[in-house]
């Protein structure tokens, strides 16, 4: 499922930056892996949730491609997890996937791993995914 | 002298530094119960990029929040909430 030792990404860290950068580009390369396996773009966001689900909501609405997108937002100071998923990319992330990528994270984020808790999650989600695939790309000549 | 002193008093330095250096690294590591105090981050597969503002307006009003490890129970939108 993921390869590479958390200790060996954890890089140069300036204590204002929750995460350094190459936690960053690790997560991202994780990311566009999951997205070409499922087939739905998929964001990461870490911070306050001042209305939980209502806010992590409103985030989803704000992405380019809200309806192909899952936003994963934690919320470390209330321990909250959102996982919100497109109106598409339900067909491809159903909720019991959700809930396995739930458990992956947070079994991850209770001793304060959140970053490779978030590369497991989107990783559980790419494995579980079911994406639409296209059986009759081809047109017939004459139609 | 040197040697009955000196070489123990070393190896627990070694030890010490070898068991205590991996936490000095990790200084701004999360740690659960602690606050977070970082600015948000938004993360996707090109990297980190800047977290769009919410104000109330650009908030969708028909969208209710979920509070549970159920689904949501909305139409429009999947996923779940969960706490740890």
């Amino acid at each position: 499922m993921l390869d590479g030792n958390s200790d060996a990404i954890d890089g140069v860290w300036n204590d204002q930056d929750p995460f350094s950068s190459a936690q960053i580009s690790n997560l991202a390369s994780t990311i566009r892996s999951a997205e070409q396996v499922a087939k739905v773009q998929f964001e990461t966001f870490v911070g306050r949730l001042p209305e939980d689900r209502k806010t992590a909501l409103a985030l989803h609405g704000q992405l380019v491609h809200a309806d192909d997108s899952v936003l994963v937002a934690v919320d470390p100071h209330s321990r909250g997890l959102e996982i919100v998923v497109g109106a598409k990319a339900k067909q491809s992330i159903d909720d019991r996937t959700c809930q396995l990528a739930a458990l992956a994270m947070t079994s991850r984020f209770v001793v304060g791993d959140l970053i490779n808790g978030l590369r497991d999650g989107i990783a559980v989600m790419a494995d579980h995914a079911h994406p639409n695939h296209v059986l009759h790309r081809d047109l017939p000549e004459n139609a | 002298m040197l040697i009955v002193i000196g070489i123990p008093i070393a190896i627990i330095a070694v030890i010490a530094l070898i068991v205590l250096a991996p936490g000095w690294t990790r200084a701004g590591r999360y740690r659960p119960g602690d606050s977070w105090d970082h600015e948000p981050v938004l993360i996707g597969g090109g990297g980190s990029k800047a977290v769009p503002a919410l104000d109330g307006a650009q908030q969708p009003a028909q969208l209710t929040a979920g509070s549970s490890d159920a689904g949501t129970g909305d139409d429009t939108v999947g996923g779940i909430s969960v706490r740890w």
